[in-house]
């Protein structure tokens, strides 16, 4: 037992003594720089996102509806009124877009339960600080344009700028209300029908 | 009376004769003696070219002469360091590689009880261009098997004038050794650059060992 | 007689000049030994010099990234509009070798980001880099790549941006750029990233 540790310290200093030359034989002949840096290269995101009322969601649906005039619709007191906000910094401009995704093939309504997308009509106002004006005209959904890039069922509602000259970070944000009814054109009968959206948000890639 | 005179001019022609024929004897002892001194002095060993090295020759001692009283033999290898760094004398000292060494042997053989001193000598090749500061130079004698330190590394240290053994002004002894009694003794030189010496160029330094000997007293 | 004595007194005399003779070539070659020996080994040391230098220009600072193309991101300089702030970093590597130097360089990327832990870090497969050699035309040294995708550099666990080597006093410039890919969802929370650019030249 004791032996064997001896041996063990023994061959703990051989291989230390060797490491030893070795590094002083590598000292001796080659050499080695190293640089560390001082500066930090730093890359901050910049955010977009979404608010609304508390208590809301950005799912906007419509159930048993009648159909109704475009004049009618766009006064409906029934809207989702939301925010988009970006912080942003330097000299940026930077686009958004607004789009819906068409929820209702979802398997938690059932297909007989299901609106088309050629039956509903949707509308976006903006405000311009004192007042809301049409942005988006009322439209069939279906007829809307689609964000390749998010995939066919990214429906653009309406693409927007945020441009900064400071060199200081800050928000800027834009004011939408959304409605959605069913066209007057839609055929309906006794059957409950539903149209169900999400509203997102997406910052557009600068190609 | 003149054979008296004539037998006289005989013997002293005879005399006289005796005493060149004496005169020549003892100057061809003489002469003997001069050539057996001038063996010892000039005391060529055989020279054997080495086959594929210009920069150094293997030297046979003629050993079982008995005009022969010391050698000097190189080892076939001297040092080579290439792209030198400073390092630390703890470093230079335990330098072990191939090139990194030089090894010899100064070898005495006492006759007539007289002991013989000899002195081993570096002498710096006059194109160096290393300032003798940067250099460490290190010599160890061999002892009982193992090498042991002769002086602490230092740099050259040149000699204002010549020795009484013969190491030449501007040669640095590197030991003084006298012999009473025959043997050979094995050296070991290292030479480093040493770690306070700042290079920020291509620069050379040559150093030669020559040994000297004369009879001690 | 007289000429007896005379003859002894010569001969004495010779024979006293002879062992003084004697004596003193006697004495003559005990001081007639010298040794001489002058080696022909020569014992050569010689020097190299090699200084290396690796000099660095204004590092990268997006304040508020979005995903760009790479079309654009491959262009990027300062103050421009898509918030890149500071786009590109330059720096230069190199060594002036007097005497024999070979060897290779690594310039590598040390992420530095979780030094602080309440930072959310941006996903390396997100940030791309891209590398040219600064001049005029800017010569690809290394294409496209996202973070995750380089190399691992050999003494540590830091991404290599570009490597090389070299044979004699050499220089090497490059210009980093780094972006937020296509990819990256823009959401609410602000992620970062940080690193520091380091380099390795070793024989």
């Amino acid at each position: 037992m004791e032996n064997t540790e001896s041996k063990r310290m023994l061959l703990s200093v051989i291989g230390v003594a060797l490491l030893v030359v070795a590094i002083v034989g590598i000292s001796y002949a080659a050499f080695l720089f190293t640089f560390d840096a001082e500066e930090e290269h730093v890359m901050t995101t910049g955010t977009i996102s979404m608010s609304y009322t508390e208590g809301l969601t950005n799912v906007m649906s419509i159930t048993n509806a009648i159909p109704m005039l475009d004049e009618v619709g766009k006064k409906q007191k029934d809207y989702f009124d939301f925010q988009i906000s970006s912080k942003i910094a330097g000299a940026t401009e930077i686009e958004y877009q607004i789009v819906a995704r068409n929820l209702t093939n979802e398997n938690s309504i059932p297909a007989l339960n299901r609106l088309g997308e050629d039956q509903v009509k949707i509308y976006l106002e903006k405000s311009n600080g004192s007042q809301y004006e049409q942005v988006l005209k009322p439209v069939i959904f279906k007829q809307l344009e689609t964000n390749v890039d998010e995939g066919e069922n990214s429906k653009v509602l309406y693409t927007g700028k945020f441009s900064s000259n400071s060199t200081e970070e800050k928000t800027q944000s834009d004011q939408f209300v959304l409605r959605m009814w069913l066209d007057k054109n839609a055929v309906i009968d006794q059957t409950s029908r539903t149209f169900k959206i999400r509203i997102d948000v997406i910052a557009k890639t600068i190609k | 009376m003149k054979t008296e005179g004539t037998n006289e001019k005989t013997q002293e022609k005879k005399y006289s004769r005796k005493i060149i024929i004496s005169l020549i004897v003892v100057v061809i002892l003489v002469f003997s003696v001069i050539t057996l001194s001038f063996t010892a002095y000039v005391n060529l060993e055989k020279k054997e070219q080495a086959k594929n090295e210009e920069q150094h020759q293997h030297e046979q001692s003629q050993k079982g002469q008995d005009n022969v009283f010391m050698t000097y033999v190189e080892d076939i290898n001297g040092i080579r360091i290439e792209n030198a760094s400073p390092v630390r004398d703890e470093v230079g000292k335990a330098l072990n590689g191939k090139g990194q060494y030089f090894d010899f042997t100064v070898s005495t053989k006492i006759s007539k009880k007289t002991p013989i001193v000899y002195e081993i000598a570096a002498i710096k090749d006059k194109n160096s261009t290393l300032d003798d500061k940067d250099v460490k130079i290190y010599l160890e004698k061999q002892n009982s098997g193992t090498y042991e330190q002769v002086f602490e590394p230092q740099p050259f240290t040149a000699l204002s004038e010549k020795t009484q053994v013969g190491s030449p002004k501007g040669a640095m002894v590197l030991k003084k050794v006298k012999k009473t009694k025959s043997g050979s003794d094995n050296y070991r030189l290292r030479m480093w650059i040493s770690d306070k010496a700042t290079i920020t160029d291509v620069k050379t330094y040559t150093v030669t060992v020559n040994v000297y000997g004369v009879y001690g007293d | 007689m007289i000429e007896e004595k005379n003859k002894n007194i010569k001969l004495l005399v010779s024979l006293l000049l002879v062992f003084v003779l004697i004596f003193i070539i006697i004495g003559a070659s005990y001081a007639a030994f010298y040794y001489k020996k002058e080696g022909k080994i020569r014992n050569v040391i010689s020097t190299r010099s090699v200084q290396c230098t690796f000099n660095e220009g204004t590092p990268i600072y997006i304040k508020s990234a979005f995903p760009i193309s790479d079309e654009v991101g491959k262009i990027l300089m300062t103050d421009t509009a898509t918030g890149y702030e500071q786009g590109y970093y330059d720096a230069t590597i190199s060594c002036e070798c007097k005497g024999s130097c070979r060897g290779n360089y690594e310039i590598y990327l040390t992420d530095t980001t979780n030094k602080d832990s309440t930072i959310d870090k941006i996903d390396d497969k997100y940030i791309k880099t891209y590398v040219t050699n600064g001049n005029e035309l800017e010569q690809v040294l290394s294409p496209v790549k996202t973070l995750d995708q380089l190399e691992t550099a050999t003494t540590n666990d830091d991404k290599v941006i570009y490597k090389g080597d070299f044979a004699g006093t050499f220089s090497q410039k490059i210009r980093l750029r780094l972006w937020i890919g296509e990819d990256y969802p823009v959401g609410e929370k602000v992620q970062t990233f940080k690193a520091k650019i380091n380099a390795k030249i070793s024989e």
